[in-house]
């Protein structure tokens, strides 16, 4: 049973986020405009979002694989879904 | 407990609407996202859907706001006003592998602040010790 890090090395991709994307969307979000970010946190948070894309990407392309189809349809979105959401808390 | 007048809240709901800057932030998700599908697609020979793409997009988005709602809270809750490594740590509890990967990030960072302290301690105490005695001299017997 592989390790789940050696597992998703294989699955990594190699794009990410623009420098301060994830910065800019969670400022829209907190309530409070004094709530300050601590550097690192804004690294973790980009970490989490790039293995949450990954996850769904994988995810959908092992469903449309095992149908046998070649082309990813918001049907094999509809049926991850629950787990995956199930599985980021 | 900040308390916020309707204005500001109304003001704020206007913010988080569909205005240009938040148009721009998604546009900007969105064509990350179809980078990232289009390499698992040269991989996989499996190829997206338009609205696949938009739909994963719009997923991202309301789990970032998700997370940016949880920190901010937990951060309240530990009486700070700046969110922390910890709260981040708290927020992915539930999920092992990502756990690892937070504590990943987290001991780089201590072992090269461990070792910036060993050396400020260095410094500091080169500098509490006594300097050697200088002694200058005096060449009086040239000028006899």
């Amino acid at each position: 049973m592989d390790n789940y890090l050696q597992l998703f090395e294989r699955k990594k991709s190699s794009t990410k986020f623009k420098e301060g994307l994830i910065h800019e969307i969670i400022k829209l979000y907190t309530a409070d405009q004094k709530v300050r970010i601590g550097g690192e946190v804004i690294t973790a948070v980009n970490e989490i979002a790039l293995r949450f894309v990954d996850e769904i990407l994988w995810r959908t392309i092992n469903q449309a694989h095992n149908e046998g189809v070649k082309d990813v349809n918001l049907d094999h979105i509809e049926k991850i879904i629950p787990q995956l959401l199930l599985d980021f808390a | 407990m900040v308390i916020l007048t309707p204005t500001e809240k109304f003001i704020n709901l206007v913010i988080v609407m569909d205005t240009d800057h938040v148009q721009r932030l998604k546009a900007s998700l969105h064509f990350t996202m179809g980078k990232m599908c289009e390499e698992q697609e040269t991989k996989t020979q499996i190829s997206f859907d338009k609205n696949v793409i938009a739909t994963i997009t719009e997923i991202l988005w309301q789990k970032i706001k998700l997370i940016a709602e949880d920190l901010e809270a937990f951060a309240k809750h530990g009486k700070r006003t700046t969110i922390n490594l910890d709260d981040v740590k708290l927020l992915v509890r539930r999920n092992e592998d990502l756990k690892a990967i937070l504590e990943t990030l987290g001991s780089p960072n201590s072992e090269e602040n461990a070792k910036i302290d060993k050396r400020k301690a260095l410094v500091k105490k080169k500098k509490t010790d006594i300097p050697p005695e200088v002694h200058l001299d005096t060449d009086d017997d040239m000028f006899v």
